[in-house]
């Protein structure tokens, strides 16, 4: 069975800390609600999992199958079986979305796969998430809407089989029904037993993915593991009570002040 | 002056359509006027010996000029009028070598006139390139629309111009210059320079130009899908080339093109 076992993790980027200690151990095919406010570190854990370049870790452990993925450059990482569904895909232009995607496919199979069993493939999962087909002959993401992109991002989580799917605020951009076509998507992929660590800001997708487990991220660290009922109750409450019942002061999510200096304002100095 | 076949011309559409004239082998100068609302789909897929190339779109007619060279030191002119209601779409697919000047002047002279031409060139080892497309609105509710894409590795310099001029007058036009270079090596040197020039109020116009390495939240998308590196580099510089091959039919030229590229690469 395969486990994403983080410990004591810190990471920074452009030398702020984020993450400050996370300890979080998912098993195959668990579904896990990943909850916290805004700029607590939920998107940098997924980024640092998957080894985006600009996220530093400073020290802590990361292992998939008893394999060290720190160690790994980021195609290893998604070769193991680790998946981003990502808040905001890249527009990349000129990359053909199909042709991206049977390179992936192929990085990670001996044999090439045929062009016929890649289109049959490929046809039956854009039909399944409901996509024209021609999104997939299309520049990869470029000119999407942003339901589009998040429906490709399912599309290639389909194709390429994870057996851990990060899935970041997937949710966001997409309407009522785009969602519900997802969701089911989702649901059949728990059904073959591939694991999600799911982020949202909604009660809506987790009604319908139906996550075994919630744990809460606050600070730069997992504060609280449990239940589907700690969704239920942040989206009813909010996140008061982690103050309240476990004593934990949430930090605001405050932005970077600009630091450089413009000078002495020309106006005044005009009128002096 | 002697009259000879156009060798390297490999597909005219409909070839009644179109008549040639003062085209020798010692000067090098080749004029195609199109009839008026005629069709010419013209491949030149080795630009070698022609030093000028004259292009009249008359009125009303749609002309589809697609270009490909390969060849090593060459110096080019490309003179090109689209008349009232001539539309022109021009492909240029540059995997020249060493040292090469290309330079191609568009004049859109009458109401509705419409161009769009599209560059992909790569340059690498020691190749000094200069691409230059200038087009002049001199009429009323014209369109034109420049994208230049390049790559540039190794020791190569590439440049990219063109000045896109909107004329007093030409109200309701429409014009748009875009130069994007994807640098490879600390060695390459490249620049773009989409300029516009703008003596009209009534009229739309943009440019941009773009010159960087490779972007890096591209690569860690494509890799994060299980691409190495070097394989998600490539796929995004062919991304840059690739989307020229719409302006060639032919699949042996396509292929050509294809394989080209992937050499050079």
């Amino acid at each position: 069975m395969s486990v994403l076992k983080i410990s004591n993790l810190h990471a920074e980027v452009d030398g702020k800390e984020i993450l400050k200690g996370v300890n979080l151990t998912i098993s195959e095919g668990e579904t896990v609600a990943l909850l916290g406010p805004n700029g607590h570190g939920k998107s940098t854990l997924f980024n640092v999992i998957m080894g985006h370049p600009r996220f530093v870790v400073t020290s802590g452990t990361i292992y998939f199958d008893d394999i060290d993925v720190l160690a790994l450059p980021t195609n290893e990482r998604a070769k193991l079986g680790l998946f981003l569904g990502m808040q905001a895909p890249s527009e990349v232009p000129g990359v053909i979305n199909s042709d991206f995607l049977k390179s992936a496919l192929n990085a990670r199979r001996e044999k090439p796969i045929s062009t016929y069993n890649f289109y049959k493939l490929l046809d039956q999962a854009t039909k399944e998430l409901k996509m024209p087909f021609d999104l997939a002959t299309r520049a990869l993401n470029e000119g999407f809407s942003g339901g589009e992109k998040k429906r490709n991002e399912i599309l290639q989580l389909k194709v390429l089989e994870p057996k851990l799917a990060l899935l970041d605020e997937i949710d966001s951009g997409l309407d009522v029904d785009a969602m519900q076509v997802v969701a089911e998507v989702i649901r059949k992929e728990q059904e073959k037993g591939r694991g999600f660590l799911i982020i949202s800001h909604y009660a809506r997708l987790y009604d319908l993915v139906k996550p075994t487990r919630a744990v809460v991220m606050i600070n730069g660290r997992i504060v609280l593991d449990g239940g589907p009922e700690i969704f239920k109750r942040i989206d009813q409450t909010g996140y008061e009570f982690i103050k309240t019942e476990l004593g934990i002061e949430i930090a605001k999510d405050e932005p970077n002040m600009n630091t450089v200096s413009i000078g002495s304002c020309a106006v005044k100095t005009g009128v002096e | 002056m002697d009259r000879i076949t156009l060798v390297n011309i490999l597909n005219i559409v409909n070839s009644g359509d179109y008549f040639i004239d003062g085209f020798s082998m010692s000067d090098k100068v080749i004029t195609i006027e199109s009839e008026v609302n005629s069709c010419i789909d013209l491949l030149i897929n080795n630009l070698a010996n022609i030093s000028e190339l004259n292009i009249v779109v008359n009125e009303g007619s749609q002309f589809i000029l697609s270009l490909l060279t390969d060849e090593e030191m060459f110096k080019h002119k490309i003179k090109i009028t689209v008349k009232k209601n001539g539309v022109l779409n021009g492909y240029f697919a540059d995997f020249s070598k060493a040292i090469n000047d290309f330079n191609c002047q568009i004049d859109l002279a009458g109401e509705y006139a419409n161009c769009v031409f599209k560059v992909a060139s790569l340059a690498s080892r020691s190749d000094i390139k200069k691409i230059d497309i200038s087009l002049v609105h001199n009429h009323s509710k014209t369109i034109g629309r420049i994208d230049c894409f390049g790559v540039c590795k190794d020791e190569a310099k590439l440049t990219f111009s063109g000045v896109s001029h909107i004329i007093k007058g030409a109200i309701k036009s429409k014009t748009q210059q875009n130069a994007k270079v994807v640098v490879f090596d600390k060695a390459s040197d490249a620049v773009a320079k989409p300029n516009l020039k703008i003596d009209e109020n009534d009229i739309e116009a943009s440019h941009a130009a773009v010159v960087g390495k490779i972007n890096d939240e591209h690569l860690f998308y494509l890799t994060s899908r299980g691409l190495s590196e070097a394989d998600a580099k490539e796929l995004i510089t062919l991304g840059y080339l690739k989307p020229i091959l719409i302006g060639f039919k032919e699949d042996d030229i396509k292929n050509r093109i294809s394989s080209l590229i992937e050499g050079r690469m």
